[in-house]
């Protein structure tokens, strides 16, 4: 079974661009966002391909992949800018297959297959402080801001807090009780909505994880999606790298082409030193041991941190590169420095990751440098 | 004396041997003074040459314990975790050896390779000139050939550890009429030599690490010439090239060990006081210099499949010296910031950090955008070699 993992994982690296470029120039995905920053064209192709079905695990039907082989399919992802909720499918909802009831995970296996979409209601994604929705009998009550594509979904997974600790919870987007509010996105690539439930009914069969089982469902979750949005972004930069070194060599000013300016070669080779450091960095954050949380976790803090600190340096360094041309709504790089504006502040603003790596240093009398793998 | 029995091939095996070694070593801790300390860093590497812990890389008949690159960086790395000190040849053990290893005659080898490996003989590098720093191959020190020797004329700068050495590996134009890089060679001068003159310049630090060495018609035997007349630029960008990637996973090493001990003394200066003053500010920062290193950690792993692989020198070394140098800067500034106004004093402890270590560190960590060619000629073969856009001259 090794052997086969090894070559679905080599074979998602290499078609998910394969994949990605074919939909960059497929004309029913441009004319559809053209319209709005969704494809429902694109999403089914994702679907198809698997990769949102990765990480379910072998006993619960899926691949039994791990965010090591995921990691380059989220890159690409970054690298396209394909929109769409797809680490909340890939991790989220994959990781939360095995721990559910049949009907449950029936329910999230489809959103995983494309009928349907699955959307994380977790407060965590915007604020560490966030409170979560409470469950209290059989009913949910509470509001969750920054949820992806939420207007979208047919079903929502939602991080909540029992009377003994936490639960994540299925709920059909349709039950009564549950409104979502679309919000004005800044960001060309992301439809953003504040979820708000109001006493809604769930049923045992709906509740996917409770109590320690929860808590470790959405610590795995918290960090996989953590990974999965520095690889966005690790996408994100790499992208803008390739751009601005080829429009640097194309583009002349003073009968030279710009990239043989030193004061551009500098921001350039910066550029490619952070991404550089970027890839490797998601690299080694998703080959982190899953079987050890503590190591994990701090993985994903860093690697996050670090990815929207590297990907906004490189981003901007492209806008400057590119001069008045990239602040035109007809030039690709807005696109790509709104959304990781967007992805900065998703899962960890950059100072609230700064922060919680810091006090666990200066608090705790743990391993200051913990192997992440 | 027999040889030591040879380390385990197998790295794991050979980590935990080395770090079972290193435990039960007398390792020194550093003087403060730099005679002192010189002394004790050049027993150290005796030490380490006689229980066999040098010269991984290097074949068996010279010296060496014909393992691999792998092998040093994993003692490298379980030095930098003992707090254990450098052996003191560093220019000898990376960058002179293994051009000597690879250039070399036969003879030239058996006769250099053991003594430097041990330590017996040291070895400086003279290569920058007053007016030969970054564009080094404008070089002027003068190799003039006569008979079967070569005279050397000319001044080199910034030659660590010149004062110590035993012998230099000097760069001298040995033909005035071929382009600047053809008419390089690269000859190894006994630093007993006559017409030799080492002044030591003193750094900020207050060390005197660095030299200016004053050669004044110098004859060595064309023996000492390394790898042929006009060969000297190749071989320099060669080693320069092998020296950065080694160099950089060295240090990222000793700053990882540094930053915990910076934590551990934060940590110990809260526990001891029941609270820290300055750990809300501390830890946005602290946490964000944290993701930085360890992002540099993840780079450097990039950096050991290289040297595995023999892929060096490459364009990839110049990002991490890049790297290198930007995270190191960042360490130490911020201990420096936290240690507030005592950081100008020599004895005091702020925040539980010595202010003479810290500062001592920060200053030392500014010259890493400068050494081993500067910050902006790294970005330069960035550009021109990785990303392949046009020279910009």
């Amino acid at each position: 079974m090794a052997a086969l993992h090894d070559d679905l994982a080599a074979e998602f690296a290499a078609t998910a661009e394969e994949i990605l470029s074919r939909l960059d120039r497929n004309r029913t995905v441009t004319g559809e966002l053209e319209a709005g920053p969704f494809s429902a064209t694109a999403w089914s192709a994702v679907a198809e391909a698997g990769w949102l079905e990765a990480l379910v695990t072998e006993e619960a039907g899926g691949l039994g992949l791990g965010l090591r082989e995921l990691a380059p399919i989220l890159t690409a992802v970054g690298r396209h800018l394909l929109p769409g909720p797809v680490a909340e499918h890939a991790v989220a909802g994959a990781l939360a297959v095995p721990a559910a009831a049949d009907s449950a995970a029936a329910r999230l296996r489809a959103t995983l297959a494309g009928e349907g979409m699955l959307a994380l209601v977790d407060p965590a994604a915007a604020s560490p402080a966030a409170a979560r929705p409470r469950l209290a009998g059989d009913e949910l009550s509470g509001g969750c801001e920054l949820v992806r594509f939420a207007g979208r979904a047919s079903e929502l997974l939602v991080a909540a807090d029992g009377p003994d600790g936490p639960a994540v919870v299925l709920l059909d987007a349709g039950r009564d009780g549950v409104a979502v509010a679309a919000r004005e996105s800044l960001d060309p690539t992301t439809e953003l909505s504040a979820v708000t439930l109001d006493g809604v009914a769930v049923g045992a069969d709906d509740v996917v994880a409770a109590n320690d089982v929860a808590a470790e469902l959405l610590r795995a979750t918290h960090a996989g999606m953590r990974v999965a949005v520095a690889c966005e972004l690790a996408g994100i930069a790499d992208h803008a790298l390739t751009i601005s070194v080829a429009y640097a060599k194309e583009r002349e000013q003073f009968g030279r082409p710009i990239g043989s300016f030193q004061a551009l070669q500098h921001i350039l080779a910066e550029m490619a030193r952070e991404s550089f450091a970027l890839g490797r960095t998601c690299r080694e954050a998703a080959a982190a041991d899953a079987g050890a949380p503590d190591r994990l976790d701090d993985a994903a803090l860093a690697a996050k941190a670090y990815a929207a600190r590297a990907a906004r340096s490189v981003v901007e360094s492209a806008l400057q590169v590119h001069g008045g041309i990239a602040f035109t709504i007809e030039h690709e790089l807005h696109r790509y420095y709104t959304h990781l504006l967007f992805l900065d502040g998703f899962w960890g603003d950059r100072r609230d990751l700064h922060a919680a790596l810091g006090r666990r240093l200066l608090a705790g009398d743990g391993d200051v440098w913990p192997a992440w793998s | 004396m027999n040889p030591p029995a040879a380390p385990p091939a197998d790295l794991d095996e050979f980590r935990a041997a080395a770090r079972a070694w290193l435990a039960g070593a007398d390792v020194p801790d550093p003087p403060e003074d730099y005679d002192e300390r010189f002394a004790a860093l050049r027993d150290w590497q005796r030490t380490l040459y006689e229980a066999g812990w040098i010269g991984f890389g290097w074949p068996e008949e010279f010296g060496g314990r014909g393992l691999t690159a792998a092998h040093q960086i994993v003692f490298s790395e379980e030095l930098a975790r003992a707090r254990a000190p450098q052996p003191v040849g560093l220019i000898g053990l990376d960058v002179v050896g293994p051009t000597i290893l690879g250039h070399g005659t036969d003879e030239q080898r058996r006769r250099l390779l053991p003594p430097l490996l041990s330590g017996e003989e040291l070895w400086s590098q003279g290569f920058s000139e007053p007016s030969a720093g970054s564009d080094l191959a404008s070089l002027r020190t003068k190799g003039v050939v006569e008979g079967e020797e070569i005279v050397i004329t000319g001044q080199k700068v910034w030659t660590s550890w010149a004062e110590e050495s035993d012998w230099c590996a000097v760069l001298a134009r040995t033909d005035p009429d071929a382009p600047n890089h053809k008419g390089i060679s690269y000859v190894l001068v006994p630093m007993d030599s006559p017409g030799i003159e080492v002044r030591p310049i003193v750094q900020m630090t207050g060390d005197a690490e660095f030299n200016e060495v004053f050669f004044d018609g110098v004859r060595v035997p064309v023996g000492n010439l390394l790898g042929g007349f006009g060969a000297g630029w190749k071989l320099a960008m060669d080693t320069l090239g092998h020296e950065r990637g080694r160099y950089a996973l060295r240090r990222r090493m000793e700053n990882e060990t540094s930053f915990v001990d910076l934590v551990a003394g934060l940590r110990e200066h809260a526990a001891a006081t029941g609270g820290n003053a300055v750990a809300d500010r501390a830890a946005v920062q602290l946490g964000e210099l944290y993701a930085e290193l360890r992002a540099y950690e993840c780079q450097a792993r990039a950096t050991v499949e290289r040297i595995v692989a023999g892929d060096v020198p490459s364009p990839l070394d110049s990002i991490d010296k890049l790297t290198l140098s930007v995270t190191e800067q960042h360490l130490y500034a911020l201990a420096v910031e936290l240690l507030g106004p005592a950081r100008m004093a020599a004895d005091a402890t702020a925040n539980g950090l010595p202010a003479g270590h810290w500062l001592r560190g920060h200053l030392y960590a500014r010259s890493g955008s400068v050494y081993g060619g500067s910050a902006q000629i790294q970005r330069s073969i960035v550009a021109e070699r990785m990303l392949d856009l046009p020279r910009s001259r």
